[in-house]
């Protein structure tokens, strides 16, 4: 198989059943801690009864070409591929969580066990040596599908033509314009807000200064604030142990008293 | 495919983990992620081994490609070669996909708390929640002791004392005819036996098809119908399929499954109330004549006498039963009978299936309908089964000759029923009364086999039922509630861990089977079902029945009976053997006339109404109990199997009681408290889940939770069981139901809801 070049994922949500087949396997085959995913259906449930929508949306990385967790990433732990895909680097990763509280889509996940970020790459190591992400081979309602940028953006053109021929007058494209447009293009037979995904989202003004700022001062700062900040919750998480086991202690030792004189007094 | 794995470090890649780790290990930090980093995580392909095999967790059989590398299974991959998977009249909807229930069964074959050992009880207690102070013991130590625990009851109260309690299994059934007891007791009552009746009286003389072909159908209207919901493999596929080519799908359901959030239309029908829509439309469909009369001339009978019948059925009528105006209902009906292929496709526990007592009437009233528009065994449509006819054991070894039964069945099933007759299925709503009131006569020994107690409609009653027998044998993967119930546990492999063959039930358009080859060797102390039945029966004193008997002789004459071997099928490049042929639809159907039975000459024989009348469900919501209940199957779990898999739980960890906002408003109950849902046999205690997706007068529970045996620690006391709500019945109640499908009625009942 060859390797795709300007890989674009496609996913026709229109027809997502959410039956978290990619969710799992996704889990099974990288081994990713409980609790923590790089892929996770979304229901969404929009209306009041008996005008009720439901969508299904797959939460992961978008790879938008304007990403904020780039932008966030203090160490450039988070760069951007030649292929426009968004990739980790864990061994730059000081785990400070900005990203997570950037990106729009809600698929950077921190995982404590490991002390990792765990996000999608669209199995980078897969798609270069020619395979499909796993998620595409698996997806039970065959509605993913991987190849190169214009041709899975004409398929979801002409998916979306026949959505609107079966009257979802909504049917939209998601992904094509979006931050500079994004490495997964969405169908959708209504609005982005009926699958919970952001009609417009922007890069917030305050995270451009941050990227203003020259970087290795930024880096050196935030390592030492973390390491800082560790050293010190660490002394005082201790103290507090400390002081609540002997408090734990004086308890356990009052309440032993109590029963003694409750057995007396029967 | 078995490409060498590429996991050889470089002297460069060895200094870094080398170096890594013991910075890891030093400093008491976690192994950095660096370490980690080069290797070729996620290549399944690259594993040592592939191996064919096939999915077991349902019925679907869809073929699978087991990858395992280091002795350790690492992925499961649907096959690509397997047309139940696939669109067989499109080569370029070819299979190769699994549901998420097949995808994650490796973590339930690695599942620590699976049953590794056989063991025996030592506290002769036993009930919900018991501890039933297993010990392990020797394979030859167990089967003595199941044996001579069965052997005795039979010596003192006859062979009918004895239950085989398992799907039908050729080696299990052998062993009860050899001992002479009636009682094969299984689970389809609550299930599909309603739709059965109705299929064997009007089309086929036996089962009910499996294949729906609905990729094809233009127009899919659906009664409950959840397959996008129930995420079954060929379903799924052939709903999308069918959704992308531009089908229109119209669902009635009282709640918003997922098959009708991906409806063009959605409709809240009253439930219980199906079959009112159903004649309306036939009422409609006739007297417009917009039925396919070419089909209908040819291939059906007693349409005269249907056109007389459905005269009374209004839409006005139905109009007021449903819910549902009846512009609507003339609407559905013209559009069903103008958008050709349509068709009612109805799984197990849809609409038609044992839900109420007018369950079957509506299965029959669906027939009816497609059989209008002529999609019956029709591109389009539900198809028969075109499955690989081979001899079963009795054929291939014959037996001695068996004793005939002195006494009818626990469970009542074949009394005054033709249908069922010598069927290897059996009544889950009736089997705790029989044996409670032994009736007709006691009966106090079982052969369990892969049930559990939550599958029972009162499962409380039915656990004590089952808890007051004398002796027990489970067998089993897991230590389950029914395990905690049995004297000898003998443990099972892992259908991962087997070989064997396994034909298609579902999407069958033309013979093929799909190969099982081990995917890993077996994990623990266990013995295959076969095995252990031989091995019981030797024990028992029954041993002449199986004498000359082999598993593998067995199923390579299968294999030969249909042109392959057992050979020619494990050297298969693709573990796939068919005979392909174009579909060929029929023209003569199994029914007295040959035609399909609009008017069922089978059932009016038996003494049942021959047309689909009129009949409310058995029970409406009362003032005590105002709600109806409702059950959900969610496509991550497969009944009560699988909430100890933890690939599963985590993405659908618990049950809820769900219900409308307003109505959780109306009762005070905030979503997330903890609440009681009540019918007139018990009550369970659950977390509200409020939506708006569900009638306001239903509460719905999500089946396969509420397990209580501490051994399985992960599902251990999580949700609870729906079982516990659904009222059991005597055999008279059964009776009075007038039912051929003898439906166990497992939502035809009222609730309350409140406050826990």
């Amino acid at each position: 198989m060859a390797v795709v070049e300007q890989p674009v994922m496609l996913i026709d949500q229109s027809l997502c059943v959410g039956c978290e087949a990619c969710t799992t396997v996704c889990k099974s085959v990288y081994g990713v801690s409980t609790g923590v995913f790089r892929t996770k259906i979304d229901r969404e449930e929009t209306g009041v009864f008996p005008s009720v929508k439901v969508g299904y949306n797959k939460r992961a990385c978008q790879h938008c070409r304007e990403a904020a967790c780039v932008m966030a990433c203090p160490t450039r732990a988070l760069q951007k591929t030649p292929d426009k895909l968004t990739v980790l680097d864990q061994r730059l990763c000081i785990t400070c969580n900005y990203c997570v509280a950037n990106c729009p889509y809600g698929a950077i996940n921190y995982d404590r066990s490991t002390r990792t970020m765990e996000k999608c790459d669209l199995c980078l190591v897969r798609i270069r040596d020619g395979l499909q992400p796993l998620c595409v081979e698996v997806c039970t309602s065959r509605v993913i599908e991987f190849g190169e940028r214009s041709r899975m953006i004409a398929k979801a053109k002409e998916r979306r033509k026949r959505l609107l021929e079966q009257g979802y007058a909504n049917a939209t494209i998601y992904g094509e314009e979006e931050l500079g447009g994004l490495q997964v293009i969405t169908v959708l037979s209504d609005a982005p807000q009926s699958y919970g995904l952001p009609p417009d989202p922007r890069i917030p003004l305050g995270l451009r200064l941050w990227r203003m700022i020259p970087l290795t001062p930024a880096v050196l700062v935030a390592a030492g604030l973390v390491m800082g900040t560790n050293y010190l919750h660490t002394r005082f998480m201790e103290r507090t142990k400390q002081v609540a086991l002997e408090q734990g202690k004086k308890n356990t030792d009052a309440s032993e008293k109590k029963v003694d004189l409750g057995g007396d007094a029967s | 495919m078995t490409k060498p794995s590429d996991y050889s470090l470089n002297r460069r890649g060895f200094l870094k983990m080398a170096l890594g780790t013991g910075i890891a290990m030093g400093t008491g930090i976690s192994v950095p992620a660096f370490v980690k980093s080069g290797t070729r995580e996620g290549i399944v392909e690259e594993s040592e081994k592939m191996v064919h095999t096939y999915c077991s967790v349902c019925s679907a059989n869809c073929g699978l490609k087991a990858y395992v590398d280091r002795g350790r299974l690492v992925h499961l991959a649907g096959n690509p070669h397997d047309f139940a998977a696939g669109d067989p009249f499109d080569p370029q909807g070819a299979g190769g996909r699994l549901c998420v229930k097949g995808h994650t069964a490796l973590a339930t074959l690695y599942d620590p708390d699976r049953a590794k050992f056989p063991m025996k009880r030592t506290n002769p207690r036993k009930g919900m929640g018991e501890d039933p102070g297993f010990v392990k013991i020797s394979w030859d130590e167990a089967i003595e002791r199941a044996a001579e625990g069965l052997s005795r009851v039979i010596a003192e109260y006859g062979p009918e004392s004895f239950m085989v309690l398992s799907r039908s299994n050729p080696y299990s059934v052998r062993l009860g005819r050899a001992i002479g007891t009636p009682n094969f007791v299984a689970h389809q009552s609550t299930c599909f036996t309603t739709q059965q009746a109705a299929w064997r009286a009007m089309v086929t003389g036996g089962a009910k098809p499996w294949t729906y072909d609905i990729e094809n159908t233009r127009y899919i209207l659906g009664f409950g119908w959840d397959g996008l919901g129930k995420g079954k493999n060929p379903h799924v596929r052939n709903a999308t399929r069918a959704l992308e080519r531009g089908a229109r799908m119209v669902i009635l359901d009282p709640y918003k499954s997922v098959t009708a959030s991906k409806a063009h239309e959605w409709h809240p029908i009253v439930p219980g109330t199906d079959l009112a829509f159903c004649l309306a439309m036939i009422h409609v469909i006739i007297e417009e004549k917009s039925y396919d009369s070419a089909f209908v001339d040819e291939f059906t009978f007693g349409m005269d006498k249907l056109r007389h019948f459905a005269k009374e059925y209004t839409p006005g009528w139905a109009a007021e039963i449903t819910g549902i105006d009846a512009e609507t209902i003339v609407r559905i009906a013209r559009e069903f009978a103008s958008t050709s292929p349509a068709h009612i496709p109805s799984h197990k526990r849809d609409g038609a299936g044992p839900n109420y007592s007018n369950s079957w009437k509506l299965a029959q009233a669906q027939i009816i309908l497609n059989a209008l528009v002529g999609t019956i065994d029709r591109p389009g449509g539900t198809t028969l089964p075109r499955n690989p006819s081979m001899p079963g054991l009795d054929a291939v070894f014959p037996p001695p000759a068996y004793p005939t039964p002195r006494r009818e069945r626990i469970d009542g099933w074949e009394q005054d029923n033709p249908f069922f007759q010598g069927s290897i299925q059996g009544n889950f709503a009736t089997l705790a009364h029989g044996i409670l009131n032994e009736e007709p006569y006691p009966l106090k020994a079982a052969l369990v086999r892969g049930y559990n107690t939550t599958s029972f409609p009162h499962a409380v009653r039915a656990t004590e039922a089952l808890a007051s027998l004398d002796f027990m044998v489970c067998c089993e993967i897991y230590p389950s509630n029914m395990a905690h119930l049995a004297d000898v546990v003998l443990p099972e492999p892992h259908w991962l861990e087997i070989s064997g063959f396994g034909a298609r039930s579902y999407h069958s358009t033309y013979p093929q089977i799909a190969v099982r080859l081990p995917a890993v060797a077996p994990l623990h102390e266990t013995r295959g079902f076969g095995t252990i039945v031989m091995q019981l029966a030797e024990a028992m004193g029954y041993g002449e029945y199986f004498r000359g008997v082999s598993g593998a002789e067995f199923t390579d004459a299968q294999l030969r009976a249909i042109g392959t071997s057992w050979d020619e099928l494990t050297n298969s490049p693709t573990g796939i053997w068919e005979d392909r042929q174009p579909f060929q639809p029929r023209t003569e159907f199994n029914t007295p006339s040959g035609k399909i039975e609009l008017y069922s000459t089978v059932l009016e024989e038996a003494g049942y109404d021959p047309l689909p009348y009129w009949a409310p469900r058995r029970e409406q919501p009362s003032v005590e109990y105002p709600y109806h209940f409702l059950i959900g199957r969610p496509a991550m779990h497969k009944m009560t199997q699988t909430q100890n898999n933890r690939l599963i739980m985590e993405v659908y960890p618990e049950n809820f009681a769900t219900m409308n906002a307003k109505l959780g408003q109306k009762l005070g109950i905030r979503h997330g408290d903890e609440v009681y849902v009540e019918s007139r046999v018990g009550r369970i205690k659950l977390k509200a889940r409020l939506i708006e997706g569900i009638r306001p007068d239903c509460v719905q529970v999500v089946h396969g939770f509420g397990h209580w045996s501490r051994d399985m620690t992960r599902a251990y006391q999580v949700g609870a069981n729906d079982g516990d709500l659904i009222p059991d019945m005597t055999f008279a109640e059964m009776r009075k139901l007038r039912d051929p499908g003898m439906g166990a009625c497992m939502t035809d009942f009222g609730v309350k809801v409140y406050k826990a």
